[in-house]
């Protein structure tokens, strides 16, 4: 018996579909390094038995998963990750997130609420990507 | 099918069973008991003449009574049968809903039916039969004593002989067909009661129709025309002309010559005197049989209408 | 258990479905179907006739008119016919006095195909002892074991009347939990009736619709979900919107008209004073409610799904 190495839950009020749930699930610990290549994701039946939510949905998620080539299904073994989501090296990341967390301070100092955080980094990503893409 | 019918039916079957088993066991000794009494006096030259015989009659009537007083009721057990086997076998299952929990496994309803019918059914007669055959034998201890006839007494005719079983097969299907019907246990229960009761005074004034009856005349006073453990179906009286007229108008034409005449024998002697013969019309106990399949075959033919009833009702019934 | 065996892709077809009951129609002309391994629901309001079209379909009921096949082969009193589909009643009534395994014992002697190992198996992971009196079991526990005693039937087609009415909200997820996963392990097919639609969310991905008698809706629930829109915007634009998409439900105030539309391609274009966002599966199934006369007849295409 395989260790299930990832465990699913659902924000039901979010509006955002269940199978969209799972999917952003499975990348958002592939970026974390929860996920690493050779995991195998739990089965349908394992998923269903604790979330109580219609299997043909898990496959579903899989299965656009599998399109965008994370993970690859196979048959009777189950689900397992092909490959890890992110860029950047991990040091990069970590230097990244302490300059973060410092500033993150500052904001928090200068009075800034939750809220504000999220909405002013939210429209600094979004006009920087924009940039780069443009 | 075997294994579900008895699971749920096992309670009220094996208490019936218990009761039968305990009055079988009074029905036995007592039997024996009053067996071995009767041959110890048969030597005795009792019953007959002899000096001790009053006794011996008095001690006979007394042990017969005591279990009389048992069996009299057993005409009416059936009903319990009907109320308590027949009424929640359909009743129970519509009322909590479990019939669609029944009838959706792999038997089809038809067959489910069919089979708690017939065993249950099976059972009903054959323990009515194990009835009969106990107060029949236990009767029969007293052959000879003038005690113990069974046709004459409307209600051990009912628990004697091979009747019981087509009673107790009535009541059954009776409260089948309520239940089936009425889908409710308790008035279903009340219904098959109260239908019995009215079913077991139907049948008991219905009985001397099942055959011609026989005529006897009168030929003396002092002895009844109405043979032992006859049934009775009507009496009246011949006078001189040979025609056949009621006790009333006897009483009547006979007011001013056995005025003063008070007792009944006498009174009797009377009217006998004054050319009037009593004339009965009566079935012989001879008739035994013929009177018990007679009865068996109305009560069983009128048990299948019942249960097609209840069968039919059950199959197309709303859900 | 997954079986190789190749079934026809229609696990219920019914057509000219009516019961009626003395001199009223409980059920009216219903046809609908449910592709094999869906888990579909069965919602309308109270007296819409679920219940009568449950008990068709499980064989307790014949109907008046019409038919039903379940995989191909129609349903009724026939031991064939009745060991492919099981039920579980409203109420899910069980033999009070029996104890669980008198239960099992009874499903054993009266299925051909009875799965004994399964059934204990479920039981023993439930914690449910075999010796315990039904009657004595909380609720909950009454309906895990009704629902062990259809599953382990082995049926094609697992049909639940109101599954999760009067269970406490614990109950009502483990029922479910053990139902899907039964879904995941077998390609059970299931209908299940409610009148709860937010209990179906998650679980259910083939809606009917059921009003009045007459089946309004049959079909994907994703593919009704997307064809439809909640449509808010300026009431003086309420003529040209109805020209383009089909209105199903509208509500309206001196300057705002809001309703659930039926579009035809995935996105409309639509005057741009008209805020379009997506509905969810009971604001589609209120909509449709409300108006027991729009009818949307099932795409033929949606068969295949």
């Amino acid at each position: 018996m395989m260790v299930v190495v990832i465990d699913f839950h659902l924000a039901r009020a979010s509006g955002v579909p269940t199978y969209q749930q799972i999917v952003n699930q499975v990348k958002h610990s592939l970026r974390l390094g929860v996920l690493k290549p050779g995991d195998r994701l739990p089965t349908a039946k394992e998923v269903v038995s604790r979330l109580a939510i219609n299997p043909n949905t898990v496959l579903k998620a899989y299965r656009e998963l599998e399109r965008d080539g994370l993970v690859e299904a196979r048959p009777g073994l189950g689900t397992f990750v092909r490959r890890s989501l992110g860029s950047g090296s991990v040091t990069d990341k970590a230097n990244l997130s302490r300059d973060l967390t410092e500033w993150v301070h500052a904001a928090r100092k200068a009075g800034l609420d939750w809220e504000d955080v999220e909405a002013l980094i939210t429209s600094v990503v979004t006009n920087s990507m924009r940039k780069e893409v443009g | 099918m075997l294994w579900v019918t008895w699971r749920q039916h096992r309670t009220p079957v094996l208490l019936t069973a218990g009761l039968l088993l305990v009055l079988g066991t009074i029905l036995l000794v007592h039997g024996l008991l009053t067996a071995d009494f009767i041959r110890d006096r048969a030597s005795a030259g009792c019953p007959g003449t002899g000096p001790d015989c009053l006794a011996f009659e008095q001690e006979v009537r007394l042990r017969y009574q005591q279990i009389y007083q048992l069996i009299g009721w057993l005409p009416v057990a059936p009903a319990l049968i009907g109320a308590f086997w027949g009424a929640p076998l359909l009743a129970k299952e519509f009322e909590h809903g479990t019939h669609k929990f029944a009838w959706t496994q792999s038997v089809p309803r038809r067959r489910w039916l069919t089979v708690k019918f017939g065993l249950l059914g099976l059972t009903t007669v054959l323990s009515g039969l194990a009835l009969g055959g106990m107060t029949t034998a236990w009767l029969s201890t007293f052959r000879g004593t003038g005690l113990g006839d069974a046709f004459g007494d409307k209600g051990l005719f009912a628990v004697a002989g091979v009747v019981p079983g087509a009673w107790w097969l009535f009541s059954f299907a009776l409260g089948v067909a309520a239940g089936a019907t009425i889908r409710r246990t308790l008035p279903a229960m009340a219904v098959t009661l109260a239908v019995f009761a009215v079913s077991l005074f139907g049948v008991f004034a219905a009985r001397p129709f099942y055959a011609a009856p026989q005529r006897a005349v009168q030929v003396s006073a002092e002895v009844s025309p109405l043979p032992a453990d006859a049934i009775l179906m009507k009496d009246v009286w011949l006078t001189t002309s040979g025609q056949e007229v009621s006790r009333a108008t006897m009483v009547n034409a006979i007011a001013d010559a056995c005025r003063a005449v008070s007792a009944s024998v006498k009174y009797y002697q009377c009217a006998f005197e004054e050319g009037y013969t009593q004339v009965v019309y009566f079935h012989p106990s001879t008739k035994f049989w013929q009177f018990q399949w007679t009865e068996t075959g109305i009560l069983v033919l009128i048990s299948l209408v019942l249960g097609v009833l209840a069968f039919v009702s059950a199959l197309r019934r709303r859900i | 258990m997954k079986t190789g065996t190749s079934r026809p892709s229609t696990a219920l077809e019914t057509a000219g479905l009516g019961h009626r009951y003395r001199q009223t129609w409980a059920l009216r002309d219903c046809a609908l179907h449910i592709p094999a391994g869906r888990v579909a629901a069965l919602v309308g309001p109270n007296g819409a006739g679920k219940s009568t079209l449950l008990h068709i379909v499980v064989g307790l009921l014949t109907p008046t008119t019409g038919n039903v096949d379940v995989l191909g082969e129609p349903v009724g009193q026939q031991a064939a016919a009745l060991s492919r589909v099981a039920f579980m009643a409203q109420d899910k009534p069980l033999y009070e006095g029996f104890t669980v395994a008198d239960i099992l014992r009874f499903g054993r002697h009266l299925n051909p195909q009875w799965d004994n190992g399964l059934a204990e198996n479920r039981l023993n992971a439930l914690g449910i002892a075999l010796k315990s009196k039904v009657g004595k079991l909380s609720g909950g526990q009454q309906a895990q074991v009704a629902l062990t005693a259809a599953i382990a039937k082995r049926p094609h087609l697992i049909v639940l009347d109101e599954p999760l009415a009067n269970l406490d909200p614990l109950a009502r997820n483990e029922v479910m939990r053990s139902l899907m996963t039964e879904v995941a392990e077998t390609e059970i097919t299931v209908l299940l009736s409610s009148h709860v639609v937010s209990d179906l969310e998650d679980t259910c991905d083939w809606l009917i619709l059921l009003n009045g008698g007459r089946v309004q809706l049959c079909g994907d629930i994703e593919e009704l979900l997307s064809s439809h829109r909640m449509i808010s915007g300026p009431v003086e634009l309420a003529d040209r919107l109805l020209e383009e998409v089909q209105v199903i439900d509208q509500s309206r105030t001196a300057r705002q008209l809001t309703c659930v539309a039926r579009i035809q391609t995935s996105e409309p274009v639509l005057h741009p004073d008209w805020s379009i966002s997506a509905v969810n599966l009971e604001q589609l199934v209120l909509a449709y409610l409300r108006r027991p006369n729009v009818g949307v007849l099932p795409h033929p295409n949606l068969a295949s799904a």
